[in-house]
């Protein structure tokens, strides 16, 4: 091998090995950081959102949503802003209703209850169908990228949910049934006013839990 | 042959620089988020990537760093998760910072370089500070970047809107 052959070559692999001492950038080309890997499903998802979205889940039996794991995040994502914005408009009408409730409940103005009984009725059905809503799109959102055992704005939501679902859901039947049986007409709106006072505090707790806590 | 030489005192130069062994329990990257109704801070320890030191000569030294996104963890999923949404770790799973150079200005360094990050690549340059004691080095910045800047939609909560600004905290502890 002639002279000028070797040097050519010596000045290559000097020049390369230079590159590559000096430059991480030009070996880390060649890894897969920006590569999207396949999003699966979280671990520790609650519950009910496993009956729901799990691998077995009913949703996904009857193939109901998105094709994809990506387009259902994004789907989660509208819901849950939709969630919030119910949720503001159902507490908002909830204060209301405990309002016209208690006074009506309270009974010693005729006027007042001929007046704002229709009203409230009206209202009931409009909080119960916002309220349902808003839950609604909460519990049939696709589950999240993460679920955690740590104790945090999200969890002091769920199990504050917990109470407010609860006693949304009694509050109408409560109503009816004193409608309907005179006899128990008084404990019966007993029990609907607590259950309405129980649910509109659950729901403003909640409203600054999630808002305050970390 | 005086080019061979040239080349030669080069790459006696360069290979000066060693890689640094990044410790990944006592390093973090972090990001602290505001909003009106409270402040939080995400964590991620899993730092990778290289970290070429010249103790000698630390503006010849080189970084280039990732972090997967998922990993951050701000002590509640849901946020987290709000997170991940907004810069779309699907399609970006990392963000990653590639120096070009180092300089060094009156008795601090900066680093410069390229930080990739939804998609979006900008030009930094961060002061930073680092301490060697035997074979250990502590590297510290802190920084802030605009989530606008990166094409991300500010996550709200009750109507209202994060803060778009967030402030970058790296703390990096490696062995020589």
């Amino acid at each position: 091998m002639s002279m000028k052959i070797k040097s050519i070559t010596l000045v290559i692999i000097i020049f390369f090995s230079t590159i590559k001492a000096q430059s991480v950038v030009f070996q880390e080309n060649y890894d897969n950081r920006f590569t999207p890997q396949e999003i699966g499903l979280p671990e520790n998802m609650p519950y009910v959102k496993s009956i729901i979205w799990g691998k077995e889940g009913v949703f996904r039996k009857l193939d109901i949503g998105p094709d994809t794991r990506i387009e259902e995040l994004q789907l989660r994502r509208k819901m849950l802003k939709h969630h919030q914005w119910i949720g503001i408009l159902t507490l908002a009408g909830l204060a209301y209703q405990y309002d016209v409730g208690k006074k009506l409940y309270d009974g010693d103005d005729d006027e007042y209850w001929d007046s704002h009984y229709d009203r409230h009725k009206a209202m009931g059905y409009f909080t119960y169908a916002t309220y349902m809503t808003g839950a609604s799109l909460s519990i049939f959102a696709p589950p999240a990228r993460k679920y955690d055992d740590n104790f945090s704005s999200i969890k002091f939501h769920r199990a504050m949910a917990v109470i407010h679902f609860s006693t949304m859901m009694a509050q109408p039947f409560l109503a009816k049934k004193a409608v309907e049986d005179g006899k128990r007409y008084n404990d019966l709106m007993d029990a609907h006013l607590k259950a309405g006072t129980v649910a509109f505090f659950a729901l403003s707790l909640d409203a600054l839990g999630i808002t305050f806590f970390k | 042959m005086r080019k061979l030489i040239a080349i030669l005192f080069l790459q006696l130069v360069f290979a000066q620089g060693v890689s640094v062994a990044i410790d990944l329990e006592e390093s973090f990257i972090s990001y602290d988020g505001k909003h009106p109704a409270h402040n939080w801070t995400g964590i991620s320890q899993e730092i990778k990537g290289s970290f070429i030191f010249d103790k000698d000569q630390p503006i010849l030294s080189s970084v280039d760093l990732y972090v997967p996104v998922f990993s951050f963890d701000s002590r509640n999923s849901n946020r987290d998760s709000n997170m991940l949404d907004v810069i779309e770790d699907y399609f970006y799973p990392s963000v990653s910072f590639t120096s070009s150079s180092i300089t060094k200005e009156k008795d601090q360094y900066y680093i410069n370089g390229v930080i990739f990050f939804h998609g979006i690549k900008k030009e930094l340059r961060l002061p930073v500070n680092f301490i060697v004691d035997n074979d250990i080095i502590v590297v510290d910045t802190n920084f802030d970047i605009n989530l606008s800047d990166y094409n991300i939609k500010r996550p709200s909560l009750l109507t209202i809107k994060m803060r778009d600004q967030i402030k970058i905290t790296f703390h990096l502890v490696g062995q020589i």
